[in-house]
């Protein structure tokens, strides 16, 4: 077949499926087509209905819906190229876990690794996503040399940094077009082990203050206990560390083991009760693994999963939650925005929100992203089941708190800020829609985040 | 154009109420609605449909109202062609008249009249709506039916037979679902409004702001098409009704 003509493939493949993201909260229904090259995705593109790349469907909200259209998925795109020191072209379909696991035995790694490894490259670079090195290193997007992407026009397009079209993509959320390939920088590494530092912390100050102490480690991180009250109120862990040595060792593992991560140890299944995750459960599990960090502990090797993605060891967590789902919040205020950031952290524990995955992390500067999300400061991120009462205010007035900072949410994570927030906190915006209409005059590409937060809209004027 | 959709803690962005001035519409609208949603109002009564949106303006991000009349086919279907330029969320359709039974009887334009607002008009509104959010790839439908579309009663056969029109069409809907649209089918008793303030209330009556909350938990649960009695137990009381006698209907309709 030499193109993707939709109308002509099978039925079954035509079929309404439902689809949300990760917290599996709002559905909506599309038809998935999976592409095998270039030429298809622009046939597809040509045909002119409304569509959007969906990569691994790890985005929270709704970022990778498209109601009523065409998702393509790319998952057949895994194409691989090495060049000359540790620079890859890679198919964007193909996931930031198979890169790891190519790459990491011929000793590279990858630059920016989220908190999952199963994210495609091309969602990586669609929401710009950051890991654990972001204070030294960045996110993603500022290690991508090249970015291959058919516009709304059906146009294929190498676009660089020099290309402001590159920097609309980057954190563009998919909607520019659809990235079908790109070219990254990896970072050398010695071993597939991780050296760690951990430091349990006793309250807020104290986790805060050992998480700025470990910016001079190329990754770091804290876990919070955000049901935790009085005295103990924002205790916490801080794990710090970077690629260990040639020749460290897990104790627990001493063999080099191949693929480099780890499968997943369980799956939650698909019914799973909405009760399993509740204020006493989690308080259960949140003061279990903070007594069971060491006080201070320094030059554990660990994996690479165990470091960098300790989730992934229990296949589809988001089901325990059960069917009502849950939102991920997630917002950065600036380094100076110190008090909001304490005042917002000790509203969720007044709100007593059972989150078992709260995390506190340091950004550095920027990036040229219009729609990039991490700027210079704290971000902090909770997970929150959507019958925690009064959830819609509590949200809505951390939104205007953030904004009023300076800061902004995440739109990889987002799935119920209302629309009006997003020029105060991505004050970019306007541009980001030139470009976006420059790229797409169709306007072909449509996601449910974008049709919710009118990012599909005309510039202002 | 600008598009919405409904966001992760159930809160749509454009709500339209078909039948602008309808009490139970209006609680359906007050139930959903946030501080960032835009209601559209869509009736034949200008003056008492601003009255309307007043009323609203505290509970949503503005409203607009559009004079609009089911019973005339061409601009009506205009008319929702403009309103949908810009995506709704969650339709409402409303509209609707009680006549007087005997007055109907008497009259054959005031039955004609009734048929064509609860029946024709209504579910030629639903029909549009359908479309509409078929081609926006996304929506949530709301019919109020009645349980006098359930059998013909001597007291409302003229009004039920109208409301039965609607109801046939959307079960279809209901039973045939398209996935890209929810539809709710509501069945409710006899509810207190101005509508049937001249009546005497039946058993188990109910009030718009208890069919409101019924329809805002279908909608935040996002739960799919379906049929909804309000109160549930109607659902019982029908299948009975289905089965009493004639003579013993006639009776206790009395």
């Amino acid at each position: 077949m030499s193109g993707l003509d939709v109308e002509k493939r099978k039925p079954s493949e035509l079929t309404w499926q439902r689809f949300t993201g990760w917290g599996m909260t709002s559905p909506t229904v599309a038809r998935e087509v999976q592409p095998t090259s270039t030429e298809e995705v622009i046939d597809a593109v040509l045909q002119g209905s409304r569509m959007l790349v969906r990569g691994l469907g790890r985005s929270y909200g709704d970022a990778a819906q498209c109601a009523g259209g065409l998702l393509l998925n790319l998952r057949q795109m895994t194409s691989l190229t090495w060049h000359d020191d540790g620079i890859v072209t890679v198919g964007a379909g193909m996931s930031v876990r198979d890169l790891i696991n190519i790459a990491t035995p011929q000793g590279w790694f990858v630059p920016v690794s989220p908190g999952t490894s199963w994210v495609s490259i091309g969602g990586a670079i669609a929401a710009d996503v950051h890991g654990k090195n972001h204070h030294r290193d960045g996110s993603f997007g500022s290690h991508v040399l090249r970015i291959g992407i058919v516009d709304g026009n059906g146009r294929y397009c190498e676009i660089r940094p020099d290309d402001p079209r590159f920097w609309a993509t980057v954190g563009g959320m998919g909607l520019t077009g659809a990235i079908v390939d790109a070219t990254l920088q990896l970072i050398p590494v010695a071993s597939a082990k991780m050296s760690v530092s951990t430091r349990r912390t006793q309250d807020f100050d104290d986790t805060v203050a050992q998480l700025q102490r470990a910016d001079s480690s190329r990754y770091s991180v804290a876990w919070l206990d955000c049901l935790a009250t009085g005295s103990a109120c924002g205790r916490g862990v801080v794990t710090f560390g970077d690629h260990a040595p040639a020749g460290a060792r897990s104790t627990r593992d001493l063999r080099m083991s191949s693929p480099v991560l780890a499968e997943p140890k369980v799956t939650v299944p698909r019914w799973s009760p909405s009760l399993l995750l509740n204020k006493h459960t989690v308080a259960m599990f949140n003061s279990v693994w903070h007594k069971r960090a060491p006080r201070s502990r320094d030059g554990e090797v660990q994996s690479i999963s165990e470091f960098f993605h300790p989730l992934d060891a229990v296949a589809m967590w988001n089901r325990a939650y059960g069917g009502r789902g849950f939102v991920q919040y997630q917002f950065v205020v600036p380094d100076s925005a110190h008090e909001e950031l304490r005042s917002i952290f000790l509203r969720l524990v007044k709100a007593q929100v059972p989150s078992f995955l709260t995390v506190l992390k340091r950004f550095g500067p920027g990036n040229s992203g219009f729609l990039s999300f991490p700027i210079a400061g704290w971000t902090l991120t909770v997970d929150i089941p959507t019958d925690v009462p009064d959830l819609m205010r509590l949200l809505d007035s951390m939104d205007q708190q953030v904004a009023a900072a300076g800061g902004r949410v995440y739109l990889a994570k987002d799935s119920r800020m209302p629309a009006q927030m997003l020029p105060q906190m991505y004050p970019r915006l306007d541009a980001w829609l030139q470009l976006r209409n420059q790229m797409d005059p169709r306007g072909v590409f449509a996601s449910d985040l974008g049709r919710r937060l009118h990012l599909a809209n005309a510039p202002r004027d | 154009m600008s598009s919405l959709v409904i966001d992760s803690l159930g809160r749509p962005q454009r709500i339209l109420l078909i039948g602008g001035t309808s009490e139970i519409g209006l609680a359906i609208v007050s139930s959903l609605s946030t501080a960032t949603t835009e209601v559209v109002l869509a009736g034949r009564d200008a003056v008492r449909m601003a009255a309307a949106a007043g009323a609203l303006a505290d509970c949503s991000a503005g409203v607009q109202v559009f004079e609009m009349d089911v019973t005339d086919s061409s601009g009506s279907s205009k008319t929702l062609n403009e309103i949908f330029t810009r995506e709704v969320d969650i339709a409402i359709i409303a509209a609707g008249a009680l006549p007087v039974q005997a007055a109907a009887l008497a009259d054959a334009r005031t039955a004609r009249s009734a048929l064509e607002v609860n029946g024709y008009g209504a579910a030629a509104a639903l029909l549009t709506c359908h479309e509409q959010m078929r081609n926006q790839g996304h929506g949530r439908l709301v019919a109020l039916s009645s349980i006098a579309a359930a059998r013909p009663r001597p007291s409302n056969y003229i009004y039920g037979a109208g409301k039965a029109m609607l109801d046939f069409l959307c079960r279809g809907l209901v039973e045939s679902p398209d996935p890209r649209v929810q539809v709710l089918l509501v069945r409710p008793g006899f509810v207190r409004t101005k509508m049937t303030a001249h009546m005497p209330a039946a058993p188990f009556a109910t009030d718009p702001a208890t069919v409101a909350a019924s329809v805002a938990a279908w909608s935040n649960k996002s739960r799919g098409s379906q049929i909804m009695w309000v109160p549930a137990v109607l659902q019982h009381v029908a299948r009975v009704m289905s089965l009493l006698p004639l003579a013993l209907l006639r009776k206790l309709d009395r």
